[in-house]
């Protein structure tokens, strides 16, 4: 985090020094699948 | 999310893990600290905050970092945004397989045993195995070519929607010996770019021939600091499965489904 303050990413280390626990604490199966719903979205663009 | 409903997300192993506004409110969410963020042509406010937990099939992610904007994110036609998009800095606490050809992904944990298992399995498919390094805080690169020019470094940001499976840039298109269409300027991601349509792209045995992609100054080299000659993205994988070993930092891409 120091370095990150260092580097000019404030956010991002105000952000990792509010992770309580263990960051990233994995649970549950050993390996898990999820199914593809879409293999197309629309490309970035909507009218707003 | 916290045990809530699943929900529908975007995978982008140029991403990292994001949510919409309205997923982050649902959640409950407190904002830590906000920033400017760039994607898809936009430009908008992201919010940091930490997520208790996060559930992909039967595994569970505690204590994360989390960010979410408004920015507008690829949907099908008439479907409603996506809750958010799962990204690089999630794929690499696992054994990463997007299972284009398969259309699955499948996260492993990263244990010697699976990993062993893996390496078994992708030997058996017949699976290229690449070196694998992480550029800019989580984009992949791999070695790649375009027709003989290569093998050069590559980025490996899958979310390249818009069907195109190459992006590069002019200068490096004439060194690869590929046509520029100068004459049909189009533009992504707001980026005015022109297409072009390499004879053959590849990742080590893995080859696409003929495959429409795009040439402009879209590559991330002034954020990496290295030179890349390509990003290979979505179309380009689709009849293959690729793996992201992010212990041993390989990458395996096979056409043999598993």
């Amino acid at each position: 985090m120091p370095l990150l303050r260092e580097s000019g990413n404030e956010a991002y280390a105000a952000q990792l020094a509010a992770v309580t626990g263990t960051p990233y604490e994995v649970h549950g199966a050993q390996t898990t699948r999820l199914p593809f719903l879409a293999m197309d979205p629309f490309p970035w663009s909507r009218h707003r | 999310m916290s045990g809530r409903n699943p929900r529908k997300f975007l995978l982008d192993t140029g991403g990292t893990l994001s949510l919409s506004m309205a997923t982050a409110e649902e959640a409950g969410l407190r904002a830590v600290a906000t920033g400017r963020g760039r994607a898809g042509g936009q430009t908008f406010t992201m919010y940091f905050g930490v997520l208790d937990s996060f559930r992909m099939g039967d595994i569970e992610l505690r204590n994360l970092p989390v960010h979410w904007h408004d920015a507008v994110m690829p949907s099908a036609l008439g479907d409603p945004q996506p809750s958010g998009v799962i990204g690089t800095t999630i794929f690499y606490h696992f054994l990463t397989t997007m299972d284009y050809a398969n259309r699955a992904l499948i996260l492993r944990r990263k244990t010697s045993a699976k990993l062993r298992q893996f390496r078994v399995e992708a030997e058996r498919a017949g699976a290229e195995t690449l070196p694998l390094w992480l550029a800019a805080d989580h984009f992949p690169c791999t070695l790649g070519s375009l027709n003989d020019y290569g093998p050069r470094v590559v980025s490996l940001d899958t979310g390249g929607a818009g069907g195109i499976g190459v992006v590069t840039t002019g200068e490096v298109a004439g060194r690869a010996g590929i046509r520029v269409d100068y004459d049909r300027p189009t533009s992504f991601n707001r980026i005015p770019v022109h297409p072009c349509v390499p004879d053959r792209a590849s990742l080590g045995g893995a080859v696409a021939r003929d495959i429409y992609s795009i040439a402009g100054p879209l590559l991330m080299d002034d954020r990496f600091r290295f030179d890349t000659i390509a990003n290979f993205t979505h179309s380009f994988f689709k009849p293959y499965a690729i793996t992201f070993d992010f212990a041993d930092m390989n990458f395996h891409i096979t056409s043999s489904p598993r």
